[in-house]
């Protein structure tokens, strides 16, 4: 909120009267000395509290010195009591450090510090030295040197490095030779070798090289035989060879043979009668007897149907006999002696054995025999008729066909065929249809139910040409005339055709 | 034995043995009687044709006629042999 001008009325009787602002007037009592007086912005009067001070109202206590509160009109100032420092005795140690460089040179070095603590007594010090001692320094000492060598190895003792010396360098002892022999020890080589014969000396000592010695050279001698005593199948013979003396080599050297003919072995001459393998040994020559051929012959024995006994033989006499042959008289046997009797034959046919007999009599009845031609049938669908045709070739139709259910199982189907017969004799057969409940078996022209009861219609020829209608000499008609009849599928039906005799 | 097979319109309509047709070894035969056994079962007016192939080709046929009245046993002699007519 703003303050609301104050004025102070500073003189009421006076025409106008005088007034003044004290709005801003903003004294108070702690800004003013002990005594003073001023005008508060209300216009009211106040008095100052503010004390003078001066150096003593100030007081010292360790190292702190108090002014008190007020006004000092001048610089006040106040000391305090003085102290006193003393510096400790100690001792320091330190180890030096030593080296040596390449030239034999020692250095000692020593480097150290250890802090102190001074006694000090209550009071301003002047300032001085830190508490701190140090310790430093070195020296050096030159060792008596020699240089680095090598030192060549001889027979006698050599000093290497002398006593108290410094090397600054490698003292080496040199290799010994490969080839060093010692002084107490011979060297020998080729010239020292000797020999005598066949003998080669090598005295002792030490051979730095391959030593060798040649021996004189021998000559071989060529080597000859002397025939000895000669009997039959064997002779001696001594062999020999003369070489001088010294190295002979490993060659071949061939000398005279001895010669021995085969007369100074064998003799005589061997005789051989036998055959087969004989021993000439210590024969000279072989002599065999000549022998004669004889002609081979042969005698017959026993004669049965179809078969001879017959005995081959050869007589030769006793000799060499040539490889060439020889045929002989051979054994006659005629056909009466190997067969007999009489084949009778009635009936017709083919491959008939005869085998055994001389001869054969044939007598088949006369007249032709019944015809007949059989067959299958599967049709692959329901089916009212079906021409079917014949195998062999034939001049006339069949007498009568028979066709059945080769199946022999009827199906329960009483609406369509199931056996069907055709029979026909001349100007008369029949087609008869049945029913699945009843079946049919005959042959020619009678027809048989199996019950007794047809049941179906049939039909009859009265004609050659109704009967050519369902008979050929190449076929016939497996046919149905009674409406809904067939011949199922997938059933097997059989037939037999037969012609009549030709007599 | 001769084994043969009657073929009509490009389908086998039967098998057997004997004369006609064309003959075939009995191997195929066989071959041909065994599919004949598979025949799928004939249903109303729907049958089926065997092919040459061996398959089986399906097609419309005619209804089954009315059956006659059968024969009674008399009529069946009299046509046998050759009587009343």
């Amino acid at each position: 909120m703003a303050i609301a001008k104050v004025q102070y009325k500073e003189n009421a009787s006076a025409t106008p009267e005088v007034w003044m602002d004290t709005t801003q007037k903003t004294v108070t009592s702690g800004t003013m000395l002990s005594g003073t007086t001023a005008l508060q912005n209300d216009g009211t009067g106040i008095t100052g509290n503010i004390a003078s001070k001066s150096s003593s109202d100030l007081t010292a206590s360790g190292a702190t010195v108090t002014a008190p509160a007020g006004y000092y009109a001048s610089s006040a100032s106040k000391s305090v009591a003085s102290g006193s420092a003393t510096t400790p005795s100690t001792s320091i140690t330190a180890n030096p450090t030593i080296s040596v460089d390449s030239t034999g040179l020692i250095t000692a070095s020593v480097s150290g510090s250890k802090s102190v603590t001074p006694t000090v007594s209550a009071g301003y010090v002047t300032s001085g030295t830190a508490g701190t001692i140090g310790v430093s320094g070195s020296n050096t000492e030159q060792l008596s040197t020699q240089a680095g060598t090598t030192i060549t190895p001889t027979e006698s003792e050599q000093t290497a490095v002398a006593s108290g010396k410094y090397t600054t360098g490698s003292v080496k002892v040199g290799a010994i030779s490969s080839t060093y022999v010692g002084s107490g020890i011979t060297q020998r080589d080729s010239t020292d070798l000797t020999a005598s014969g066949g003998t080669v000396t090598a005295p002792a000592g030490y051979y730095a090289e391959a030593a060798s010695k040649s021996v004189a050279s021998g000559t071989a001698g060529t080597p000859t035989a002397t025939k000895g005593t000669v009997s039959s199948n064997s002779v001696t013979v001594t062999p020999s060879v003369t070489n001088t003396t010294g190295y002979i080599t490993g060659g071949t050297l061939t000398g005279t043979a001895v010669t021995v003919s085969a007369s100074e072995l064998v003799s005589g001459t061997k005789s051989i009668t036998a055959s087969g393998t004989t021993d000439v040994t210590n024969y000279a020559s072989a002599s065999v007897a000549a022998g004669t051929a004889g002609t081979p012959t042969a005698t017959k024995g026993t004669v049965s149907n179809h078969s001879i006994s017959v005995t081959p033989s050869v007589t030769n006499t006793t000799g060499y006999i040539t490889g060439s042959t020889i045929s002989g008289t051979a054994v006659t046997v005629d056909v009466a002696e190997l067969e007999s009797g009489t084949k009778s034959i009635t009936e017709n046919g083919t491959g008939i054995s005869v085998s055994g007999y001389s001869a054969v009599d044939v007598s088949v009845s006369g007249g032709g025999g019944l015809e007949y031609e059989e067959g299958t049938w599967t049709p692959t669908q329901d089916i009212a008729q079906q021409s079917i045709s014949f195998t062999d070739t034939h001049t006339t139709r069949p007498w009568s066909v028979v066709l059945w259910d080769a199946d022999g199982t009827i199906a329960p189907d009483s609406s369509n065929l199931q056996i069907s017969i055709i029979s026909v004799s001349d100007y008369l057969g029949i087609q008869i249809p049945y029913s699945s409940t009843k079946s049919i078996y005959g042959f020619g022209s009678y027809v048989f139910a199996y019950n007794n009861s047809y049941s179906t219609a049939s039909q009859s020829f009265t004609s050659a040409s109704s009967v050519n209608n369902y008979m050929s000499s190449s076929s016939f008609k497996a046919y149905s005339n009674s409406t809904g009849r067939y011949f199922r599928s997938g059933r097997t039906y059989k037939w037999v055709a037969v012609w009549k005799p030709t007599t | 034995m001769r084994y043969y097979k009657l073929i009509e319109n490009g389908y086998i309509v039967a098998i057997g043995t004997g004369g006609g047709g064309v003959e075939i070894t009995d191997a195929e035969y066989n071959a041909i009687l065994s599919a004949i056994h598979n025949k799928p079962p004939r249903t109303g007016t729907t049958d089926y044709h065997l092919k040459t192939d061996l398959t089986w080709e399906e097609y419309e046929r005619e209804p089954d006629p009315v059956d006659e009245t059968e024969l009674d046993p008399q009529d069946a002699l009299n046509a046998i042999f050759g009587g009343a007519e």
